[in-house]
């Protein structure tokens, strides 16, 4: 934690950092993505500008510009190439987050993204490998279980109830307690369209604040029974020591609701609900333990997600290197046309004083018919690899090789990721 | 063997094949396609009619008379009312055990298919058709209700002990099962209630009493009472879930009391023919 707060960055600092990194001539784009769980500065180096030492040791010297120099090397890891690529899908795709497979963080890459644009740090790469993150992010979620099933006690609780009740929107929840628990798990419910939210607290400003914040209504804590007898889910979340809500007073309110079904959920340490009233009829009661089973459950049905989504990593990756690659390709065969055209039109011009008019004009059909015809293989062999991208970057640095073609003609010559 | 025997047991594996498609979708979620799976019911329930159309006028009565016709039109009654009800609300997850009851059923009816038909005096009769139908038809309701309570048992159960498995994951919710099987109780209610009527009126009839002493019906009345305490329970206390889940246990064993074992032991359908 000491180290994940040295290095966090919030957004004001990133768009500061970012800024010098505009500036900065061994820096063609980057981006920074920091949150809670991971702070990552994704780079494209330009070569022409002579990184002065190796890639981690730069990237750590960036990261660490104006603050804490003390921190381990060893603290920081280091991807290049299509490595660096994997490693962003695999935060997008929640796979590198502490709850596997949570939402958030695809929408923090979406920030970063958005700050690195504001910024102007983003470029031909970075804006291809994001778009490319957020396809990642938005598949696995989509293709997979990944993100699917309740993975918080407050998110937890939301289920079972809607195991016993078909709709949410015809119900009302009493949220005894207004700590954090309360508060999220209210959020959660919200999220589900419950019918009406009604708060009750001993401090009734603080259920007062809640009510107003969820358009709920506020129940007077002294009268728990009748809150009880009118509520369909019950969510208890205090500090309460002793039984908020006794097996008695769970009767009464049963009697009082005609035995209509209720789901009284108990997230509180040491517990507010009697336990003895989730044996009564068509009383169904949850506790911390019973919630910890669901999330246990969703966890490892996550994990068992976890091929999947790497399967569509490689899938998008196969696609990113793909893409990259045929940036050369255009460049490459244009270059080959440019030399042989210029060996062509040298070679002519020495003996072209040696010919009549209407031989020259023959001898140039000849020999431009000649150079297209032997540069023809070669371009034909490049462009029929397809999706063989091993095949395709071997027969063009052959092609480069053969014929002299080094950094020419290339749109991005001199910079590499 | 007749090709219908034949055809009866063949029916059978269909269903047993289908029951397996709803097992497997139920378990693995394994991406086979709803318009597949469609396409299997629908050609089954298709097949199952023809059979039905076939045997109807192989005997010359509609095919609900002997206990292994009934048992039959019962198990595509029950499918057809399924595949409507898939159909409009996209739940496939309760598949399974339906098709499984509607293979059993279709089992039972092979093996009392075997044997030879038994003779009815009264056959023909319109109003006794009547009476055949309302009681096939409140007998499918009862079966659906059932169905709907065995699952709402198990899901309730889950739920109870914290037991979070694939029914938990894989069966609608608690109030949506309570539902499906107070309304197709209530309809099934009527349908017997109009049976009994409607049979009552025909002895009347025929034989210038009522059959208070006939087995079956002091069943079916039975059956109706049972259904009866369940609605007015409901109605008027306030009962749902596990108690009218019970009761339409208790009242669907009666159902089969009266379909099985009565015609099983007694060798006819009603004491009186």
């Amino acid at each position: 934690m000491d180290l994940r707060e040295k290095l966090a960055f919030s957004e004001e600092e990133a768009g500061l950092f970012l800024g010098g990194l505009a500036g900065d001539p061994h820096v063609a784009e980057s981006l920074l993505l920091s949150t809670c769980n991971r702070t990552e500065l994704y780079c494209r180096a330009a070569l022409n500008g002579a990184c002065p030492d190796d890639s981690a040791t730069f990237l750590r010297r960036l990261l660490l510009k104006g603050r804490a120099a003390s921190l381990n090397p060893s603290c920081f890891y280091t991807y290049t190439g299509i490595d660096a690529a994997r490693r962003l899908f695999r935060v997008a795709a929640g796979l590198d987050s502490m709850i596997l497979g949570e939402s958030q963080v695809l929408g923090q890459v979406k920030d970063a993204y958005r700050l690195a644009c504001r910024c102007r740090t983003n470029g031909f790469l970075i804006n291809k490998l994001l778009h490319t993150a957020f396809r990642v992010g938005g598949r696995a979620r989509s293709e997979t279980e990944i993100a699917t099933g309740a993975v918080s006690f407050s998110m937890a609780a939301v289920e079972p109830a809607q195991k016993i009740f078909h709709d949410l929107t015809k119900k009302r929840a009493l949220v005894i307690g207004a700590g954090e628990m309360a508060v999220l798990t209210a959020e959660h419910f919200t999220a589900k369209r419950i019918g009406k939210l009604v708060f009750t607290n001993r401090t009734m400003e603080k259920a007062a604040a809640l009510a107003e914040k969820f358009g709920g209504e506020t129940a007077d804590c002294n009268n728990l029974p009748s809150a009880l007898a009118e509520s369909d889910i019950v969510i208890a979340s205090t500090r309460s020591p002793d039984y908020l809500i006794t097996a008695d007073m769970v009767r009464a309110a049963m009697h009082a609701r005609r035995n209509q079904p209720i789901f009284l959920v108990d997230i509180a340490v040491p517990r507010n609900i009697d336990p003895a009233a989730g044996n009564m009829y068509n009383v169904f009661a949850c506790n911390i333990d019973d919630l910890q089973q669901i999330i246990d459950r969703n966890l490892s049905r996550r994990r068992a997600e976890v091929p999947k989504v790497e399967t569509i990593i490689e899938d998008e990756i196969r696609e990113l290197v793909k893409w990259y690659h045929s940036l050369s390709v255009t460049p490459t065969i244009k270059s080959l046309v440019r030399r042989a055209e210029e060996i062509r039109a040298a070679q002519l011009e020495k003996s072209i004083k040696n010919f009549t008019p209407e031989q020259r004009e023959v001898l140039d059909a000849l020999t431009k018919s000649l150079v297209s015809k032997l540069i023809h293989a070669p371009i034909t062999k490049i462009r029929e690899c397809g999706d063989d991208i091993e095949t395709m970057l071997y027969r063009l640095d052959a092609v480069r090789d053969i014929f002299d073609l080094k950094n020419e003609g290339l749109e991005n010559d001199g910079e590499e990721t | 063997m007749t090709g219908l025997q034949i055809a009866a047991i063949f029916l059978f594996a269909l269903y047993a094949g289908v029951f397996a498609v709803y097992a497997i979708l139920f378990c693995k979620e394994i991406g086979l396609p709803v318009y597949l799976v469609r396409i299997i019911t629908a050609a089954v329930a298709v097949f199952h009619l023809v059979f039905l159309t076939v045997l109807g006028v192989t005997l010359g009565h509609p095919p609900i008379v002997a206990p292994g016709e009934s048992l039959s039109s019962l198990a595509i009654l029950i499918a057809l009312v399924y595949i409507y009800v898939e159909w409009r609300t996209g739940i496939r997850s309760t598949g399974a055990l339906i098709y499984f009851f509607v293979a059993c059923l279709q089992a039972v009816s092979a093996v009392l298919m075997l044997g030879a038909p038994p003779a009815f005096r009264e056959i023909g009769n319109p109003i006794l058709n009547i009476h055949i139908a309302l009681s096939l038809l409140g007998s499918t309701a009862f079966c659906i209700s059932f169905l709907y309570s065995i699952m709402y048992l198990i899901l309730h159960d889950e739920i109870k002990k914290s037991h979070f498995g694939i029914m938990y994951e894989k069966l609608p919710s608690l109030e949506q099962l309570d539902e499906m099987n107070y309304y197709a109780a209530a309809a099934g209610l009527a349908a017997l209630a109009l049976a009994i009527v409607v049979g009552f009126a025909w002895a009347w009839a025929v034989f210038g009493k009522l059959p208070v002493t006939d087995i079956k019906a002091v069943t079916m009345l039975a059956t109706a009472l049972i259904y009866g305490v369940m609605i007015f329970m409901k109605n008027r206390f306030g009962w749902g879930g596990e108690r009218i889940a019970i009761l339409s246990v208790v009242g669907f064993m009666a159902v089969l009391g009266s379909l099985l074992v009565v015609n099983v032991f007694t060798g006819t359908f009603h004491s009186y023919f």
